[in-house]
């Protein structure tokens, strides 16, 4: 490497930055796509998952939504809803869909994002022991002594995470109940 | 000859210095990913990958990078390679992405792509500049490999995700920061027994050496 004048060192840097802009923007061109039709299949097979009877989706416009609350989808048979939400777990954002059927119950929820969380931990809110104890309810409680809602328990090792969890289904059914349950 | 240089360059990456256990760098992404082994190899095999490309383009470019601008072309070729590990990640191994996609960025700054390329890639010629970036990467690859099992295993009583022993006891303290800190320790103290590498038979080469900060002046000059 050798010393070189202030114009030899910009035009040198241009060029590097030309090159690693080239390279950066080939790959982009090429996995973009993949990377865009990747993310609607895993939305879709999550929403899919947790409203079992829809028979495809139509994302909701024109509506007010709720903190937390990041899109809703209806379903095309009109049997209820996916709702996106997200909250902060112990050290990221956890993203959920909840399916909501037309008489406000829950039929599913599928964690879609723990990526913040520690894997072996906070991870555990998407074991199915956990995600399934929503299913039925048509409201939920963390307290164990309240009679009037679906007690849920905490993951094990992930109370944060849970409680993030938690969060983001109360947020999708207090949603779709100011949307007006039965469709 | 240029046989056994070429033999050297490859131990030396992976063994005598191997960016974690005997150098010391790259802990931040070590400890943040191994929580899982195979979030180890994920990261280690992203490394390689950005070690090898900056290795070779480094090398390419050492008379056309004036060595006053060197740093910042450093930082924009890695963070290049980084951005453009971190797309076929999401593209081809969306799980992988999943586990580790958060801490990929932190490559683009890592010390161990720094360091190799201000002490070897722009002295040396594109192949050993390679083959350099490859053994490193390699030699990165099993420490966090390694090291995301003995955590996993102590954390969580799994090995690549299957339970080896069924009630195996588990200790949360190994999947969080500390038991990170107490693994990468145990196995630096392991690495350096096993190289000899000591207070006692000190060759009187520091570079690397992760004893160079206690190390006495009056020892280091008899052992030259």
């Amino acid at each position: 490497m050798n010393k070189a004048r202030p114009i030899q060192s910009f035009f040198s840097m241009l060029l590097v930055c030309l090159i690693c802009a080239m390279a950066v923007t080939i790959v982009y061109e090429v996995t973009a796509p993949r990377i865009e039709e990747l993310e609607l299949a895993r939305s879709n097979e999550a929403r899919a998952a947790v409203l079992p009877g829809a028979n495809g989706f139509t994302k909701v416009e024109d509506i007010e939504l709720l903190d937390g609350v990041t899109e809703v989808y209806r379903a095309n048979n009109n049997s209820g809803y996916a709702v996106t939400a997200r909250a902060k777990g112990s050290s990221g954002y956890i993203e959920t869909i909840t399916g909501i059927d037309a008489g406000g119950v829950i039929t599913g929820v599928k964690v879609t994002d723990v990526s913040g969380e520690i894997s072996g931990l906070g991870t555990n809110v998407t074991l199915a022991d956990y995600t399934d104890q929503y299913t039925g309810a048509r409201a939920i409680t963390a307290d164990p002594t309240d009679p009037g809602a679906a007690y849920i328990e905490a993951a094990e090792r992930a109370d944060e995470a849970s409680m993030a969890v938690f969060t983001c289904v109360s947020n999708s059914l207090l949603q779709v109940s100011g949307m007006g349950t039965v469709i | 000859m240029k046989k056994n240089r070429k033999r050297r360059i490859f131990i030396n990456g992976i063994f005598t210095e191997n960016p974690l256990l005997i150098s010391a760098m790259g802990i931040c992404p070590a400890l943040a990913v191994t929580t899982r082994a195979s979030n180890g190899f994920g990261m280690g095999m992203a490394l390689t990958f950005v070690l090898i490309c900056t290795g070779l383009v480094l090398s390419a470019l050492k008379r056309v990078i004036p060595s006053n601008v060197r740093i910042p072309c450093y930082m924009f070729i890695a963070a290049s390679f980084v951005s453009i590990v971190r797309m076929l990640f999401s593209a081809y191994l969306p799980a992988l992405d999943g586990s580790i996609g958060p801490y990929l960025p932190l490559l683009a700054v890592n010390c161990v792509i720094l360091e190799r390329a201000e002490a070897f890639s722009t002295k040396n010629s594109i192949a050993d500049s390679t083959l350099h970036g490859f053994a490193c990467g390699l030699g990165y690859t099993a420490a966090l490999t390694v090291m995301g099992a003995l955590r996993e295993l102590l954390g969580s009583g799994e090995l690549f995700g299957a339970i080896i022993i069924p009630g195996f006891p588990r200790a949360s303290m190994f999947l969080l920061a500390p038991g990170g800190f107490l693994v990468l320790g145990a196995l630096i103290a392991a690495a350096n027994k096993l190289s000899g590498r000591n207070a006692e038979n000190c060759d009187g080469n520091c570079a690397g050496c992760p004893l160079e900060g206690n190390c006495a002046d009056e020892r280091k000059e008899a052992a030259r």
